[in-house]
């Protein structure tokens, strides 16, 4: 369990490469990996990208050599004894999925057999696990959809998806932080701004946290709406052992 | 006080060497397309490496400045001209309160850079200066420079000495019938097999036209990829030479996307990076294998060069040190 392999990806960075499948455990260890290795402060490394099932390490070959950065990260993963059951964080995301928040609503009903009531409430329950981040900024890969509501993309994709709007994509959910072209199902907008660059930490979550969708009314859309544009809004976080 | 710009040209920016803090959030990093060139143009007015400077594509821009300063160009050949008199590249030019800089278009290569005493004044967005155009971020206001666009630049400008002295023979555009760049292993490397690699390796590319600050198209006899497995996505890297579905190569540039999907077989080294970006559509190209660890020499060598030029220059503007300099710079001489 929990083998991998050191690939040079270019002369200024490696991938640790784990087995090509989405598991929890794989992905939990590898942000573990990523923490020792961030708290370890080594000079030469510049950046840690975790994903699925790679954790790529960029380095400055000037200051860090790759067999030295390699020892590191054998000796790093051997001191993980097992991968103990962490903190989960999770970050509750207001979500509004009434009529003019979500023009797929009815395709995903239809596609489902659910009504939009069940919908929600699926879409509602779990805690999605954040395996990476991608595509754009703050664009969260989640796991933990339910797979009554996996849905296929949009045969034609619209040319702009609002900030905020929440949907599906096959076996896939998640929440566009800024508007972009798109294929996924729309069902639901959250009121709040997810990526915000002017801030010192711009985003809310990371991998390996959890995302929570928590369903408002238009009412309660449009008042926290008003509250996160003047910058009162408090972003709801839950810490659970 | 600052620049003003009159044209905007097809695509100028604001950059300094990219955004690498939201990596792992997705932001794609953006930054120069050419750090040498960059860092040349840079070096020459006594900047340091990474100072925001204006970078422009194909079309360069014009622009007034309206305090004096010491500027330098570098990166794709142009023929520009200060109030209509032809200046050369590669070196440091005075320009006075009221001199207008016409760039042009762009003779050979893709990519050229203007850097300004001081640097261009921008906010910091994500600890960088780098406009990321994706996003709308960075750099001035987001985008790229318009006819009227005033830009802060340091006032006074800072002292920048020996300017006559200032003019290195460099250049990243090189305009051989078949270019060689040299690449190492990619990560998914072993994952394609021997004749996929072989094809690779042997196939002489052309630059497609659709090419841009996200990533470099090849045209070329397609690769097989079928026996390659279907993959997760992982973090992207710059000069990662992704063969998708289609089997033409597209090589990863500073505006690419954070996470791909698609097998890597090769990176370009980073001492090649430059000399890639500035490859126009239609060139000719080849990879050739190294390794890893050559690479990374001939890394320390181009940094160690680029560190003695930035040594001299900048020993030129320091008083005490100037006698030094002067018996550095006849070394260099001899």
């Amino acid at each position: 369990m929990n083998e991998f392999s050191i690939f040079p990806a270019g002369d200024s960075a490696v991938n640790v490469t784990f087995a090509n499948v989405v598991d929890p455990q794989i992905n939990q260890f590898i942000r573990i990996l990523q923490k020792e290795l961030t708290l370890k402060r080594t000079n030469g490394i510049t950046a840690l990208v975790p994903a699925f099932r790679t954790l790529t390490i960029f380095y400055d070959p000037e200051i860090l050599s790759f067999d030295k950065l390699a020892d590191m990260v054998r000796t790093s993963a051997a001191e993980i004894k097992q991968v103990t059951q962490q903190n989960k964080r999770i970050v509750h995301i207001p979500v509004c999925y009434e009529n003019e928040f979500s023009p797929d609503m009815a395709h995903v009903s239809e596609h489902s057999g659910l009504s939009r009531k069940e919908i929600i409430a699926r879409h509602t329950s779990p805690d999605y696990l954040i395996y990476m981040l991608g595509f754009l900024p703050g664009f969260v890969y989640l796991g933990g959809l339910d797979a009554k509501l996996a849905t296929p993309r949009l045969a034609t994709p619209r040319l702009a998806i609002n900030p905020g709007a929440v949907g599906i994509a096959g076996e896939q959910t998640g929440v566009y932080p800024i508007a972009s072209p798109g294929g996924w199902q729309i069902i639901g907008q959250t009121p709040i701004k997810l990526f915000q660059p002017e801030k010192e930490n711009p985003f809310y979550y990371q991998a390996g946290d959890y995302i929570h969708f928590d369903p408002i009314t238009v009412s309660e859309f449009n008042q926290i709406k008003h509250l996160d544009d003047e910058g009162r809004y408090q972003i709801k976080v839950e810490e659970v052992e | 006080m600052g620049i003003r710009v009159i044209d905007g040209g097809l695509l100028t920016t604001i950059q300094d060497f990219g955004r690498i803090s939201g990596l792992a959030n997705g932001f794609s990093p953006s930054g120069v397309m050419d750090t040498d060139a960059a860092s040349v143009a840079n070096i020459l007015v006594d900047n340091d490496y990474q100072t925001p400077l204006v970078e422009y594509s194909i079309l360069g821009p014009t622009i007034t400045f309206t305090t004096a300063t010491v500027i330098a160009i570098a990166g794709a050949t142009v023929n520009a001209k200060i109030n209509g008199q032809q200046v050369d590249m590669n070196g440091a030019i005075n320009v006075e309160k009221g001199d207008t800089l016409a760039i042009g278009p762009t003779i050979s290569g893709r990519y050229g850079y203007l850097a300004i005493a001081g640097g261009v004044i921008v906010p910091e967005v994500m600890q960088s200066y780098a406009t990321s155009l994706k996003y709308g971020l960075g750099g001035f206001k987001g985008r790229a420079l318009q006819t009227g666009d005033y830009l802060n630049i340091p006032v006074p400008a800072p002292a920048v000495a020996n300017l006559k002295q200032r003019q290195v023979d460099f250049s990243s555009v090189v305009d051989e019938s078949i270019v060689t760049i040299k690449v190492t292993k990619g990560p998914e490397y072993d994952q394609f097999d021997k004749d996929a690699s072989t094809q690779f390796f042997n196939q002489t590319y052309a630059v497609s036209n659709d090419s841009d600050r996200m990533g470099m198209r090849l045209s070329g006899e397609a690769i097989n990829v079928a026996g390659v497995p279907e993959m997760l996505s992982e973090a992207t890297v710059l000069g990662g030479i992704q063969i998708p579905k289609s089997g033409e190569p597209i090589i990863l540039l500073p505006d690419r996307q954070t996470t791909g999907g698609y097998p890597v077989i090769a990176v370009v080294s980073s001492v090649d990076l430059s000399k890639a970006v500035q490859l126009m559509p239609g060139q000719k190209l080849q990879f050739k294998l190294i390794d890893l660890t050559f690479s990374q020499q001939l890394l320390h060598e181009k940094n160690a060069e680029m560190a003695a030029l930035k040594l001299k220059f900048s020993s030129m503007s320091d008083q005490p040190a100037r006698r030094t300099a002067q018996r550095l710079s006849r070394i260099f001489k001899e």
